[in-house]
């Protein structure tokens, strides 16, 4: 009994050590240290703000434009407009590797003090789109991962995100291709159009007779085109040729037909 | 006790000294004069947490911060 009771007494007294380790380790490590301070520096309302959301706001000195200060170091700084959007994320921070906290602080304090010269240094990260179902500024998710990913200076490859599975089908997808058929129209004319450069045409069928030779016409020249020497080696060419440049071919080849067919009057001549 | 507060790698680093003290404020001043020119921003603070950079030594200041210049990501 009494040796289990020192046993017991050994084992919590362990524990009580191991506990005392951790805490000791927890709150003095770089990034404890660096949130404790961050915590000290910050006004009521931002602590009060980043202990439930994780994030604060402080407000450039220079524009009174708000600013997003996430839990984080890298592009964790997000503009936001007057109307309460999120604008495009800011990636600015102190030289060296730093933890967190203190990377947040000085982003708070450069913010709160020298908006100007922060904004001049930073690196702007443009937003391309919001995750599904969020809606305005939110927390740490209301940057979509795939909304973003260009940087208008750098390019960071954390910043670069995959989209969604499904995009072909989405509606940007969708929008873009509209685009692209309004710059082919630009280039080329509507179809409409371009069957009135080819000519006058009677009625429906020759309409579309003349827009398909068009279509052809240029399938050929880009062909063509992608020869060095304008040619293409998979069709010899005599399809290119116009009538006029085939009439000698066209003589010289009756001509033989015609010897060909003469050839047993000759044998009677001889 | 007035403090000097020196991020870095650790989370920061604190040098504390007494303003009646001769030595040990000449000593806090030449390091202000050290890090500001090596390009650390220093920054102090009220009570109410409003903070404000600051280009000159203060020896009243309870508390400066000093952390490196900004860079772009």
């Amino acid at each position: 009994m009494l040796l289990f009771s020192r046993r017991a007494a050994q084992g919590s007294r362990r524990r009580a050590l191991r506990e005392l380790y951790h805490s000791f380790v927890s709150e003095n490590s770089p990034e404890a240290k660096g949130r404790a301070l961050l915590l000290q520096w910050l006004t009521p309302a931002q602590r009060r703000q980043f202990e439930e959301q994780g994030y604060f706001d402080v407000v450039g000195c220079a524009t009174r434009r708000p600013y997003r200060v996430q839990y984080g170091s890298v592009a964790n700084v997000q503009e936001i407009d007057f109307e309460g959007q999120s604008g495009g994320v800011l990636c600015v921070a102190p030289e060296g590797y730093l933890v967190p906290g203190d990377v947040m602080l000085a982003q708070k304090i450069a913010l709160e003090t020298d908006e100007l010269a922060t904004l001049a240094v930073a690196n702007r990260v443009a937003p391309v789109g919001r995750r599904r179902g969020s809606g305005g500024v939110g927390g740490p998710d209301s940057l979509s991962p795939a909304a973003a990913g260009i940087n208008d200076q750098n390019t960071h490859g954390v910043l670069r995100f995959v989209p969604d599975r499904d995009f072909r089908n989405s509606s940007v997808v969708g929008a873009l291709k509209d685009d692209q058929d309004q710059v082919a129209d630009r280039r080329t004319g509507l179809p409409v159009e371009q069957a009135r450069v080819a000519g006058p045409a009677g009625t429906n069928r020759d309409l579309k007779r003349r827009v398909t030779m068009l279509r052809d016409q240029t399938t050929r020249s880009k062909l063509a085109a992608r020869q060095p020497n304008g040619r293409n080696p998979d069709r010899l060419t005599l399809h290119f040729l116009p009538l006029e440049n085939l009439q000698p071919v066209l003589i010289a080849a009756t001509a033989v037909l015609d010897l060909i067919a003469l050839r047993p009057a000759w044998g009677m001549v001889k | 006790m007035v403090t000097q507060i020196v991020m870095d790698h650790t989370g920061y680093s604190r040098h504390e000294y007494d303003v009646d003290d001769i030595e040990a404020l000449t000593e806090a001043e030449r390091r202000f004069r050290k890090l500001t020119s090596e390009g650390f921003t220093a920054a102090v603070r009220t009570a109410a947490g409003e903070s404000w950079r600051v280009f000159a030594f203060d020896p009243t200041a309870k508390e400066t911060l000093f952390f490196r210049r900004l860079v772009g990501g």
